[in-house]
C-alpha cells in the first residue's frame, strides 16, 4: 500500500470516528463522556480553521506573543460562544443549525453528513467571530474583489450613470450593445438570480462568468442592460466565496411573497432616504461652503452604497470603505483631515432615517 | 456544471494518484473556481498538521462549564430497568424459625440514558431502613440532587455520594410509581458555623454568589434559644424576576426544604454548628 493510500485511510478513519462521536453526542447531549469528546472535536476544528486562515494571509490579533497559545485561547473562546445556551436550549445554536438544514431525525442521519454540516457551522461561526480580530475585510474577499474589478474596468466593459439611479453602473462596451437606458434596473432579487444562474451554467473562469451575466441580462428586455457596479461586485464576490469556501452550507432563505414586498419597501425607503439626504444635509453643507457639489454627489453615492449593504446584507462596512469606494483616489488621503465629520454625519443620519422608514413599514399591516 | 464538493475533496485527499478522478482532472484543468477550491482544501489539510496541540485542561474546563449549564435545573425522568417485585413475607407456624434475611436487597432499579444514571432502591434489613442510591460517572447528577416521587408527593435530597434515606407513611408499590431527579439550579456550601461562645447573641450576614450569577443573602444567628440561618434569594441566573424557588438546607444527614419567592426571607434552624451547610436552590 502506498504512502498516499495509507494517509487517505488514516484520514478517512479519523473522520469516521469523529462523525460517529458527533452523532452520539447529538443523540444524547447530556452524557458527559460524549459531551467532552464533542467539545474537543469542536475546539479542534475551530483551531484548525484559525490556523488555516492564518496560513491564507489573515492578520489575526492575539493577546499572547506565542501564536500557538493564541490559537488555543481563541479557539476556546469561540467554542464557548458557539456552544453556550441559545434561546434557552443547551447547545441551542448547534441543534437549531441542524434542524434548519433539514436534520430532523438524528438517528436516521448519516454521521459523515452531520460532520460536514458541523464543519460548515464551525467555519461560518469562526469567520464571524474572527471579524472582530482583523481589519475591514478578510484578505480573500479583498483579493477577489480586486480581480473582478480588474475585469469590469477592462476594455469589454464601461462605467456609466443611468437616469433611474444614483450610483455608478457597469455595462458592456461593445458597439452593438443595446443598453436600454430608459428602462429600470433589475431588482436585487433578479440580479442575484442572474449572477447565480450564470455561475452554475457558464462559470469556468471569472472572465466567462462576467460575460455570461451580461448575456443573461440581454434577455431581460423589460430592464436596463446595466448593473450597479457596487452591487455586482458584492454579489460575484459572495457567490465566488461561497464556492471556494470549504465549509459552505446550504442556504435557508426561501423567497416568499412577503419577502418580495419587503424588498419593494426597502427599495422605496432607499430612494426616499437619498432624496432626503440630498435635500437636507448635503444641500446645507454646500450652502455653508463646507463641501463642493461634486463632493456632495460622491457622498450621496457613498450613502447609497451604505444603504445597499444595509438592505442586502443587513450590516454595513466601516464608513471609510464607502468613502474610498465613492470618492476619487486623490481625495482618499484627506479623509481624516477634511471630510470625516461631514461624511460620518451624512451616513449616520441616512441610516437612521432609512431605519425609521422601515420601522414604519413593519408596523403597517403588510 | 461544477463537480460535487465532496468529490473534489476526495480528489485532493487522494493526492491525485488514485484512479477514478479523470473527470475531475479534466474539469479542474479548465475551471479556475474548482481549481481554487482544491487549493483551499489542500491548505486546510495542511493546517491540520500545523495546528498546535490543544490545551487539554482548558478544553475540559470549558466542557465542564457547558455541562453544568446544560444540567442546571434539569428534571430527569426515570424508567424502570427491569421490574422486580418483593413479595410480602407471610410466616406460618410450620415454617419454623425463618432464616436470617439477607442484609441488603434491591427493591427497584430505574434508569435514564440521557444523561446516563441509575437509581437503585434498596432495603437494608439489618438497619431496618430503605434507601436510594444514585449511580453515575457524573457526580453532578448524583450529589445534592432532589429525587422526587410526584405520585405520592415525596422527595429526598441525596448526599455527596448520591444516597438518601427513603421514608414513606404507607406501603408503596415501588415498581409502579414514577421517579424523577431534579438537578439544583445553584449549590452553595458554607464552612462550619463559627461563633463566639462567650457571646449570648451573635449574628453574621453574608452574600454568596455562583459563577452563573445566582445570589443569596445568608444571615447566621446564634441566640439563647438555638442557632438558625435566615436566607433570601436575591438573583437567579442574573435575574431578580423569578417565581417560587425551593431551598434545601442540609447539614450532615439532615435536610430541610422550604419554598420562597423574591424578596421573602425564610428561616432554618440548625441542628449542629459543627457541620458544613449545603444550600441548594431548585426552580
Amino acid at each position: 500500500m502506498g504512502e498516499a493510500h495509507r494517509h487517505q485511510n488514516t484520514m478517512t478513519n479519523n473522520r469516521r470516528a469523529s462523525a460517529e462521536l458527533l452523532k452520539e453526542f447529538l443523540l444524547r447531549p447530556l452524557v458527559k463522556r460524549t459531551q467532552l469528546g464533542f467539545v474537543k472535536l469542536c475546539v479542534g476544528l475551530i483551531a484548525k480553521n484559525i490556523r488555516y486562515r492564518l496560513n491564507r494571509g489573515w492578520k489575526i490579533h492575539f493577546d499572547q506573543k506565542d501564536t500557538n497559545a493564541g490559537i488555543n485561547d481563541l479557539a476556546i473562546d469561540i467554542a464557548g460562544s458557539l456552544l453556550g445556551h441559545h434561546k434557552g436550549e443547551p447547545y441551542g445554536e448547534v441543534f437549531e443549525f441542524f434542524r434548519t438544514r433539514g436534520v430532523l431525525e438524528i438517528s436516521q442521519s448519516d454521521p459523515i453528513h452531520l460532520l460536514d454540516l458541523l464543519e460548515g457551522l464551525i467555519g461560518r461561526h469562526t469567520q464571524q467571530e474572527l471579524s472582530g480580530h482583523i481589519g475591514d475585510v478578510d484578505p480573500q474577499s479583498n483579493n477577489l474583489r480586486r480581480r473582478f474589478k480588474d475585469i469590469l474596468t477592462g476594455e469589454e466593459y464601461q462605467e456609466l450613470r443611468v437616469p433611474s439611479d444614483l450610483v455608478i453602473c457597469v455595462a458592456r462596451s461593445t458597439p452593438d450593445a443595446d443598453l436600454r437606458l430608459d428602462m429600470p434596473l433589475v431588482t436585487h432579487q433578479q440580479h442575484v438570480e442572474i449572477v447565480e444562474e450564470s455561475f452554475v451554467k457558464f462559470g469556468d473562469t471569472r472572465v466567462n462568468w462576467c460575460r455570461a451575466i451580461f448575456d443573461c441580462l440581454d434577455h431581460e428586455s423589460e430592464h436596463c442592460n446595466c448593473l450597479r457596479k457596487y452591487e455586482l461586485l458584492n454579489t460575484v464576490v459572495a457567490v465566488n466565496m461561497r464556492h471556494v469556501d470549504l465549509n459552505s452550507v446550504p442556504q435557508t432563505w426561501i423567497p416568499s411573497p412577503k419577502s418580495g414586498l419587503l424588498w419593494e419597501a426597502a427599495e422605496k425607503a432607499r430612494r426616499e432616504t437619498l432624496l432626503w439626504v440630498s435635500e437636507n444635509g448635503l444641500r446645507t453643507f454646500i450652502q455653508k461652503g463646507r463641501i463642493s457639489s461634486e463632493v456632495a454627489d460622491c457622498f450621496l453615492e457613498a450613502t447609497d452604497l451604505c444603504l445597499i449593504d444595509l438592505i442586502w446584507s443587513t450590516k454595513t462596512a466601516k464608513l471609510p470603505v464607502y468613502f474610498r469606494e465613492a470618492m476619487p483616489v486623490e481625495e482618499h488621503g484627506r479623509y481624516l483631515e477634511h471630510y470625516k465629520h461631514i461624511f460620518q454625519t451624512t451616513l449616520n443620519t441616512a441610516e437612521a432615517y432609512f431605519k425609521d422608514l422601515m420601522r414604519d413599514f413593519y408596523k403597517s399591516d403588510w | 456544471m461544477h463537480p460535487d464538493k465532496n468529490r473534489l475533496k476526495a480528489f485532493v485527499v487522494a493526492e491525485s494518484e488514485t484512479t477514478g478522478f479523470d473527470d475531475i482532472r479534466v474539469h479542474i484543468a479548465k475551471c479556475e473556481f474548482c481549481r481554487e477550491f482544491c487549493d483551499e482544501y489542500q491548505a486546510y489539510l495542511k493546517a491540520t498538521v500545523d495546528t498546535p496541540r490543544l490545551d487539554g485542561s482548558a478544553v475540559e474546563n470549558l466542557a465542564n462549564d457547558l455541562h453544568r449549564q446544560a444540567l442546571r435545573g434539569l428534571t430527569i425522568r426515570l424508567a424502570p430497568l427491569h421490574p422486580t417485585s418483593v413479595a410480602p413475607i407471610y410466616s406460618l407456624a410450620a415454617d419454623g424459625e425463618s432464616e436470617k434475611e439477607i442484609g441488603v436487597r434491591n427493591l427497584a432499579t430505574l434508569y435514564s440514558d440521557n444523561p446516563e444514571i441509575i437509581l437503585r432502591l434498596m432495603r437494608d434489613s439489618k438497619q431496618s431502613e430503605d434507601y436510594l442510591q444514585l449511580i453515575s460517572d457524573d457526580t453532578e447528577l448524583i450529589s445534592n440532587v432532589l429525587v422526587q416521587i410526584p405520585d405520592i408527593d415525596r422527595e429526598f435530597v441525596t448526599d455527596e455520594s448520591g444516597r438518601a434515606n427513603v421514608t414513606v407513611d404507607s406501603p408503596v408499590d415501588w415498581n409502579n410509581v414514577k421517579w424523577q431527579i431534579k438537578i439544583p439550579d445553584a449549590v452553595f456550601q458554607l464552612e462550619p458555623l463559627t461563633f463566639d461562645p462567650d457571646k449570648v447573641q451573635y449574628s453574621k450576614k453574608m452574600l454568596l454568589e455562583t459563577d452563573s450569577n445566582d445570589r443569596i443573602q445568608v444571615m447566621f444567628e446564634s441566640m439563647a434559644r438555638g442557632k438558625q440561618i435566615s436566607l433570601r434569594v436575591l438573583e437567579l441566573d442574573g435575574s431578580t424576576d423569578f417565581d417560587a424557588v425551593r431551598v434545601s438546607v442540609s447539614q450532615g444527614g439532615a435536610h430541610r426544604i422550604k419554598e420562597t419567592r423574591a424578596n421573602e426571607t425564610i428561616v432554618f434552624n440548625l441542628a449542629s454548628p459543627d457541620e458544613y451547610i449545603k444550600i441548594r436552590l431548585f426552580t
